[in-house]
């Protein structure tokens, strides 16, 4: 019996291989990227060994706001010529360190750097700068003491804070408020990204002193139902006392929303948050989310490939080339990519 | 006397520890909030833990039979994603659940019959349902592209899963039914006998892999009912949304009382500590604690349970 069941398992593992293997290559030139983005795919091409290669090493591989972002890399790539592949770095400095020393020895021509947090970065920093290989960082900022080593195609998360900042200050002027409170839900408590936002925040609301954030940090590691669960704990602690709730992210703002709703509080609350999901255009549209603040994980893949392209061309290059930011109101949803 | 009375106190500490500090954090957050035991607060508390609860029921299950199931964590974000997409798809809404519990079942069934198959204890129950857990987490996230979902759900028992009280009447419901099956029935004795000695159970002619195919069964059934209630409470879902319930779970179940080790547990226990851990996060919350001393308390009251649980099982021997 055993040996029965040991080699069906083999049968159907080999089968499965098998018809994975014919699925990609017959599939491959129809494939849309965002679909091939979810894997660890390598897109080989047929025109041989004179197509460059590009290596990229993504911090946030499952990440909803990761998706977007290397399909874009992908689409990008291809339509300059280029061959791609990426895998993930599950956030782990020295798993990335290792996927770039694989990869070198592999012969690709170009890497891209996704960290998982600033703090990390020196060593892997030191490790593509001595392969002489043209190289990009993305999405998070490399540690200041070697950030001017780097060519880096980011938002500066601090400036989308105080986007945030401002629309919050808005938000009061526009309400007429004496004082005005807020339920903040953060992201993950170790993320250059979360700490940036709330630098940023904090340095515009630091001159409206009848602004005030009533709660302490509290992480909902970028998780609805975590958002939920500490907006529900939040509306039983301060209720009535909640004048505007703000999320660092469109996953959040969902939960955020469940509790507000459940709570009977919707209308009552404004609500803020960060991000380009499809919900928050829905909500947005609705007028129940007041505004959010752009960060496009399209444009700045597709920029990481565009400026790589140049390095590798050997053209000059900005040293840090910023993906754009702003506030984002109903009026304005035509004119960024949603996901 | 005395040292009857002495033994018995300390028999009741060791056996109810961690009940007793909880106590103890519900009367301080009390007083210094007094919003803490407004009854919408304690719905709440109950709604917050009855997803983890859902799951952790199932996973005493497997728990008691000497195993700890590391998927469910992966099948609560799959069938979230799947149960999502056909609403979405505009898939009738009970149809989509059945979806979502067939998936969890299925993969319960896959992981206990592989299980059986090799005749495996925990170590490899413990390595095969990691390896379930990679490949399900990556199912997850081929028809979802990665991303966020937010769902189109229409009126109707979907939506009515993750409203109101709706989860904790299922948390209830699923905690009474395996209360009942685990301790009233033969089901429930065979699963404490292969626990504590699976060999023996083998000689004395309980059908041991089908019993142990059906406990992954009940802890993959209830993950996927777990998945369909988190989504449809908050609308969407994400293929990442069950990372870490395995471990959640798992330490609703320890923190309740049952034994690591298995061969004995209970649903009642394994309630409690999925109550108190919701208390605990709860109350911190509400205390204005950052989730960095949270995380802290959470993991020290773990390590506590255990710690009692060891130093109990001494006393009594």
């Amino acid at each position: 019996m055993k040996k029965i069941i040991a080699l069906l398992l083999v049968i159907v593992l080999a089968l499965s291989l098998v018809a994975c293997g014919s699925k990609e290559s017959a599939s491959a030139d129809n494939q849309p990227a965002a679909e091939t983005s979810t894997n660890q795919t390598t897109e080989t091409s047929t025109e041989g060994s004179t197509t460059k290669r590009i290596f990229m090493s993504a911090a946030y591989y499952t990440a909803p706001y990761g998706s977007p972002l290397m399909a874009a890399v992908e689409e990008k790539a291809k339509a300059l010529g280029y061959e791609i592949q990426i895998v993930d770095g599950e956030a782990n400095a020295d798993k990335q360190l290792t996927q770039f020393k694989t990869a070198v020895a592999d012969g690709f021509d170009a890497l891209i750097y996704w960290p998982g947090d600033s703090a990390s970065t020196p060593p892997v920093v030191e490790y593509l700068n001595s392969t002489g290989l043209p190289w990009v960082d993305i999405n998070t900022l490399p540690d200041d003491s070697i950030i001017d080593q780097c060519t880096v195609i980011a938002s500066n998360e601090v400036q989308i804070g105080r986007e945030l900042g401002k629309l919050i200050v808005q938000y009061y002027e526009e309400n007429s408020f004496e004082e005005m409170n807020i339920a903040y839900v953060e992201g993950d408590s170790g993320s250059s990204y979360t700490i940036h936002l709330t630098e940023g925040i904090n340095e515009v609301l630091a001159d409206y002193p009848n602004i005030k954030i009533l709660n302490e940090p509290m992480y909902a590691n970028f998780d609805p139902a975590q958002a939920m669960t500490i907006t529900e704990d939040l509306i039983t602690k301060f209720g009535d006392e909640i004048d505007l709730v703000v999320t660092q992210d469109g996953g959040m703002f969902q939960g955020a929303y469940n509790a507000i709703m459940s709570a009977g509080k919707l209308g009552e609350y404004g609500i803020i948050c960060q991000g380009q999901d499809l919900i928050v255009k829905e909500k947005l549209l609705s007028g129940e989310l007041y505004a959010s603040v752009a960060q496009d994980p399209f444009q700045e893949g597709s920029l990481a490939v565009e400026v790589l392209d140049k390095l590798i061309k050997g053209e000059a290059v900005d040293a840090w080339t910023y993906t754009p930011t702003g506030p984002i109101f109903a009026a304005d949803i035509d004119n960024y990519s949603w996901f | 006397m005395s040292t009857t009375l002495k033994s018995r106190a300390k028999n009741l500490v060791l056996s109810n520890g961690i009940l007793l500090a909880i106590i103890v954090l519900i009367i301080v957050t009390g007083i210094i909030e007094p919003n803490f035991f407004a009854w919408k607060n304690m719905v709440n508390i109950l709604r917050q833990v009855s997803v983890n609860g859902i799951v952790a029921c199932g996973m005493t299950v497997c728990i008691m039979s000497g195993c700890y199931d590391l998927s469910v964590g992966s099948i609560v974000s799959m069938t979230g994603v799947f149960a999502i997409l056909a609403i979405n798809a505009g898939i009738n809404d009970v149809l989509c659940i059945f979806i979502g519990l067939g998936i969890g079942l299925l993969a319960g069934i896959f992981n206990g019959s592989l299980i059986a198959a090799i005749n495996g204890r925990g170590g490899e129950a413990f390595i095969i349902t990691y390896g379930t857990q990679t490949v399900l987490a990556a199912v997850a996230l081929f028809p979802s592209k990665g991303l966020f979902i937010a769902g189109r759900v229409p009126d109707g028992l979907f939506k009515l899963l993750g409203t109101n009280n709706m989860p904790i009447y299922c948390f209830l419901f699923v905690a009474i039914i395996l209360h009942f099956i685990l301790s009233k029935t033969q089901y429930g004795r065979k699963l404490c006998f292969i626990g504590n000695n699976m060999d023996a159970a083998k000689m004395s002619g309980i059908r041991v892999k089908l019993n142990r195919i059906s406990y992954f069964a009940i802890s993959g059934l209830l993950a996927g009912l777990a998945g369909i209630i988190l989504c449809s409470r908050v609308t969407s879902s994400n293929p990442t949304a069950g990372l870490n319930y395995e471990m959640n779970a798992i330490a609703a179940v320890v923190v309740g009382g049952n034994s690591a080790s298995g061969g004995s547990g209970s649903i009642v226990r394994t309630v409690i500590g999925a109550i108190v851990i919701g208390i605990m996060g709860n109350a911190l919350n509400i205390l204005g604690f950052s989730t960095n001393y949270q995380l802290i308390v959470k993991g020290l009251l773990i390590i506590l349970a255990v710690a009692l649980d060891i130093l109990s099982k001494r006393v009594k021997s």
